[in-house]
This record gives structure tokens, sequence and C-alpha cells, in this order.
């Protein structure tokens, strides 16, 4: 009868040395995330854990696919109004640089990927499916045509893992495009985030558009960030308490694109 | 069914649904934690240090699978087997009401660690907590006590 009563701490010391190990060797591995070894060792794992996030989330994809099917034929509808205008915009752009002489502007490179895996649970990371086969680096910025999602933090050969701006310990520096005030950007929960280190007599207003600043080094510049949504001024501060709304909708992402190099102006701020 | 096959089986749809339906499965972003309640169903007939070694796999899983950090939720994950041990040591079925203490306390714990590796300051813990860890605690309490039926109900129990 005793002998299934309540072990707690029966045989306690030989288990409490092998959590001790245990959590030791964990800790150990988390001081070393920026170890070259563990680098590998992440990047090995990222191929099988994406190709299994690849091949069994198809299902659940199909329900995204078709929201997104919905959302593009919006889309469509509305730029095949807008292309007209650009078309006739072009044309006429090409000819007073001709006739004004100036140089071809070199295009941006982007790599189109599919989006095969999110982390849900605050952690901020996606999966996606390309790798050093289609030349993504560690570091390169990824981004969707509503703005930054983040950059690359490990690459396998078919799949990378992408850690966005949404996230935790995530920082941007951003730049506020009518007033050049800049500032850090952090996460909160959500799409929402503040902008740290914003003087309190900046010229900063509800609705500014916010780009990456470029002085960072993880981040390409001038692509939108998000905007400004509340200000408010804290007496007991020196600085503003900026809330921003990021500009991309990281629980709708699908496809991104990677920045392998972009020319400086390739995007319209406002 | 055999006892074992059941485990095996309960385990490997876990593990299917961390990959496959963590994301379908998603509320306001927090979904189940689908490798610790595989973690919950070893909960008895193991020893606590199998506990440990089984926390210590299914967090580098984990880790690996999501891509950033390794060592979070392995340090998260072997605590938690640790402590779901410590609180019921029996080897018999445990009541409902015990499962689900056991439960929900390992949970916390697990998702008080966890995002004590993410997050930077106190407060950023603490409203992480409050965003979501409590919400992920009560979502997988809800998970893993639908899986009490498969595990210790006396129709589960009468294929034994």
């Amino acid at each position: 009868m005793n002998q299934t009563k309540y072990k707690v701490f029966r045989g306690a010391s030989g288990d409490v040395m092998t959590l001790i190990a245990a959590a030791g060797f964990s800790l150990f591995l988390l001081s070393q995330k920026q170890a070259p070894w563990l680098e590998s060792v992440r990047q090995t794992a990222l191929t099988p854990s994406a190709y299994l996030q690849d091949k069994l989330s198809w299902f659940s994809r199909i329900q995204d696919v078709e929201q997104e099917n919905r959302r593009l034929m919006d889309e469509l509808a509305r730029l095949k109004q807008t292309r007209v205008m650009y078309e006739i915009a072009a044309t006429e752009n090409a000819r007073l640089k001709a006739l004004l002489g100036f140089e071809q502007e070199v295009p941006g490179q982007y790599i189109a990927c599919e989006v095969v895996g999110k982390s849900t649970n605050g952690e901020g990371i996606i999966h996606i499916n390309r790798g050093s086969a289609s030349n993504l680096k560690k570091g390169m910025t990824v981004m969707t045509d509503e703005g930054l999602v983040g950059r690359i933090v490990s690459v396998s050969e078919n799949y990378a893992a992408v850690q966005c701006c949404a996230g935790p310990g995530s920082r941007v520096s951003a730049r506020d495009v009518r007033s050049s005030v800049v500032g850090i950007l952090r996460w909160d929960y959500g799409n929402l985030g503040r902008m740290e280190q914003v003087p309190l007599r900046s010229d900063i207003q509800l609705g500014d558009l916010l780009v990456s600043s470029g002085f960072s080094q993880f981040y390409a510049p001038g692509i939108p960030v998000g905007r400004v949504t509340t200000l408010d001024k804290n007496r007991n501060s020196l600085f503003l308490d900026v809330g921003i709304k990021f500009a991309v909708d990281f629980d709708q992402l699908h496809h991104v694109l990677v920045v392998q190099s972009a020319p400086p102006e390739v995007l319209n701020y406002e | 069914m055999n006892k074992q096959w059941r485990l095996i089986l309960l385990s490997t749809s876990l593990f299917f649904c961390h990959f496959a339906l963590s994301h379908w499965a998603a509320v306001a972003g927090v979904s189940p934690d689908f490798l610790f309640l595989i973690l919950f169903v070893f909960l008895t007939g193991r020893s606590r240090k199998t506990m440990i070694f089984f926390g210590l796999l299914l967090g580098f899983i984990q880790d690996v699978s999501v891509g950033g950090w390794i060592g979070c939720l392995m340090l998260s994950k072997t605590a938690a087997g640790f402590l779901m041990k410590t609180l019921y040591n029996k080897d018999q079925p445990p009541s409902f009401f015990i499962y689900s203490l056991v439960l929900v306390l390992s949970m916390t714990v697990h998702e008080m660690i966890r995002l004590a590796c993410l997050n930077e300051s106190f407060h950023d813990w603490a409203f992480g907590m409050l965003r979501y860890g409590m919400p992920i605690v009560l979502y997988t309490a809800v998970t893993g006590s639908l899986m009490y039926f498969l595990l210790y109900s006396r129709y589960s129990r009468e294929f034994d």
C-alpha cells in the first residue's frame, strides 16, 4: 500500500541531480546562441522541421488560401484601375527622363518565397520555402508589398527561418517620413508596438508613416514598418510614449519577398 | 487496444498536430502546446528521470522546429517534466481534478520559464504572461482535459 503513496522525496537527490544536469545543458545551449557550431545544428534541423511543416500543414493552409484568393481578387480589381494611370505616368516619365538624359535605374532584386510554417505563441518566427540553394543568406531583409517582415536568422539548403520584427527581443531603427524623427521600434503584442527614444519635443503626429532608417545593420533602409497610432506625453519621462501599428499583418503572411538588393527609393512612402 | 500502443498513437497524433494544426488551431495568436501534451501523456508509469529526459528531447524538437533559440523550450519542458512527476508520482490513473491541477500547474511553470528566456525585462515577462502565457495555459489545459478521457476513461481502460 505504502509503495503507491506519494513518493515525492524518494530518490529525490538523483532526480534533482538529473534535473540540474539537464537544466544546465539547456542553459549552456541558450548561452551559446550565437556560436557557429550551434548555428550549424540549427541549419541541419531546419530542413526536416520546415519540410514537415510544409508537407503536413497543407490542409490547414487551404483555408488561408481561400481568404488570400478573395483578398487578391479585390486587390486585382483595384490594381487594374490604377495600372492604366501608371502606364500613362510611366510613358510620360520615360519621355521626360530621355529628355533630361537621366540614367536608367537599377531594378531591385527580390526573391519571392512562400511561408510554410509559423510559430504561434508569441515567438515571432516564420519558415519560408527557399534557402541557400536560392542564394538566401543569414541577415537578409524580408518584406512584403505592405512593409517590413523581419530578417533571416537561419538558412538551410531549401528553407530559411525568419525572425519577424513583431517578436520578443526584436528592435528596428525607424524614421518618421514626415519629420525625419528617428526612434527604436519594439514589439508589444499582435501587430502593435512602441517607438522608443523619441524626444518629447519631436514633431511626430498620429498617422505618420515610419520606415526603416538604414542606421541598423540588419534592415535595408526605406521599407515601411508601421504607422503611429497613439501619442502620450509622460511628465516623468524625457521621451514620448509612441504607440505604433506594424504595416504588415503578421497573422496573414502567406508570401514574402527576400531583399537581395534594392534601389534606395524602391518604395513609395505615402 | 494495448495501453502502450494507445500512448504511442496518441503521442504520434499530438506530434502531427504540432506541425500540422498549430497555426490552424491558433486563436488570437495562441495555440495549445501539443508537445507539452505528449510529455503529459506519459505522466503515469514513468520515473522522474524518464520525464526529465522526455522533456529535454521534446523541448529540443520544439526548439529546432521553431527555429529560434535552442535551449529555451528544453529548459522549460525539462522543468515541467520534473514538476509534473513531483506533483503526481503514482502509477495508477489520477482523478480528473488532480489531472487538471497537475496539468495547469506544470504548464504555468513551463510558460513562466519559456517567457523568462524570451523576454529581457520583468515588465515584458509579466506582460507576456498576461497576453500569451495564461491563455496558452488555459488553451492547453482544455485540450489536455479532452485527452484525459482518451487516456484514463473507463471506456479506454476496458481495452487494456
